[in-house]
């Protein structure tokens, strides 16, 4: 039976409301026992949480003003990766959810939040044409839509990358040298210079281009998902 | 007192059920205000001041509508989505005598770091130990390597540098090969003198 708060009523007497107490008792205790060391457990346990459930919500839970909040939420990335997520999120009271669970992996590209708050992960690949020769590269990926919201690059860090060492040697090294977010395209950029090395310069010919390269960034996001 | 859900009983007298009810209050009260501020608390009333989770030694049912956080009999603190059943754990390990130190994220990004090698050739293909030992996950991508050098052990060069310009991993292998070239600040593709230690940062996911 529900919880039903109109019993007892007054003057009522009690062997007439008596069964409807007992049913607001066993109601209280469906309830309290859902997540809950049961109200029943004489072992001390009646009370703590076993674990916290939360409802899938469609959009962010809003808390009020000054408290923060744990609460569920499934979102689908779309693309190659359709994987319907979990997200927990933890709200402030700027309104600012930031999401313990959200990322996105693929096979040349990526991205997740870390579970300290609002800095960025992202992660992917990029293709180099000339060798000996500074250049910028571009991501392609643009901030706001394929990436969340970031207010700046951190750090940055570069390096070829060859998925078969044994056949496919990579004779060339990367010296990153600047990054920055160009504020038309919104799209980062990281400046390098790719350079060969003279020990191994007969593997860099136009056959064996273009190389192609890896980056890791971090980044400062001030939420807003 | 536990809590009796039924009290109470229907044959007792009114003055003694009395009592039983009260110490239902109470029990319920107490069971309450375990995670919660006071149940007559005027302002707050209802609201979680902590989440105190024991552990586990079955993994909690999620339903199949839910997302559901708890710790598990390894410690790890963990979400779960009842349906399709998905688990993302956070924890760290260590292995000190293999030098490695791991974080997962809530995200399944895995961070490895202190995985400590010596190079004692210049250029070449080298194997990391990435061992499964102590619940240290595998990686099943990397997305970068990220080397330091540790020491020149001849103390000569203080110079010594590495780039990191390449991987190959399996999925539920141990170990990673990656390709070092040896370089010298000073020179930029100079010479260097081997034998020197190297700290990599591993970034991958599980």
């Amino acid at each position: 039976m529900p919880f039903d708060n109109t019993v007892p009523a007054a003057n009522i007497g009690l062997n007439q409301t008596i069964v409807p107490m007992q049913e607001n008792f066993d109601a209280i205790q469906t309830a309290f026992d859902i997540n809950h060391g049961s109200l029943t457990d004489i072992q001390g346990n009646a009370g703590k949480h076993t674990k916290v459930s939360f409802l899938e919500k469609a959009v962010n839970f809003i808390p009020l003003f000054g408290s923060y909040t744990l609460f569920g939420r499934k979102i689908n990335l779309g693309g190659t990766d359709t994987l319907e997520l979990i997200e927990i999120f933890r709200h402030n009271a700027q309104n600012i959810a930031t999401s313990l669970t959200k990322a996105k992996f693929d096979a040349n590209f990526g991205w997740t939040y870390l579970d300290s708050g609002f800095l960025v992960m992202v992660w992917g690949d990029f293709a180099i044409n000339l060798v000996d020769q500074a250049q910028t590269i571009t991501l392609n990926q643009v901030i706001g839509t394929d990436l969340p919201p970031i207010d700046n690059v951190i750090y940055a860090h570069a390096q070829l990358r060859s998925k078969t060492i044994s056949t496919d040697p990579v004779d060339a090294v990367i010296y990153p040298r600047n990054y920055f977010i160009d504020p038309i395209t919104n799209l980062i950029k990281i400046q390098i210079t790719v350079r060969k090395r003279s020990a191994y310069n007969s593997s860099i010919t136009a056959s064996t281009l273009p190389l192609r390269g890896n980056y890791l960034l971090i980044c400062n996001t001030s939420g807003g998902l | 007192m536990a809590y009796q859900p039924s009290k109470p009983a229907l044959t007792i007298p009114q003055l003694i059920a009395q009592q039983d009810i009260l110490d239902n209050f109470v029990s319920y009260q107490n069971a309450w205000e375990w995670d919660h501020t006071s149940i007559d608390n005027a302002t707050h009333n209802g609201w979680h001041n902590k989440v105190s989770l024991y552990t586990m030694n079955n993994i909690p049912n999620i339903n199949a509508s839910d997302i559901g956080l708890y710790i598990n009999d390894e410690g790890n603190i963990t979400i779960k989505r009842g349906n399709p059943i998905e688990e993302y754990a956070i924890r760290q390990w260590f292995n000190l005598a293999l030098t490695i130190v791991s974080w997962r994220t809530f995200s399944g990004l895995l961070i490895k770091s202190f995985i400590r090698i010596s190079i004692n050739t210049q250029d070449g293909t080298y194997a990391l130990p990435l061992p499964q030992s102590q619940g240290i996950p595998l990686f099943s991508t990397i997305y970068s390597v990220l080397p330091t050098v540790l020491n020149d052990i001849n103390g000569t060069d203080s110079n010594a540098d590495v780039l990191v310009t390449g991987w190959t991993i399996t999925p539920a292998q141990e170990t990673i090969n990656i390709r070092i070239w040896r370089r010298n600040l000073a020179t930029i593709e100079g010479t260097d003198h081997p034998p020197i230690l190297i700290n990599l940062l591993v970034i991958g996911k599980e």
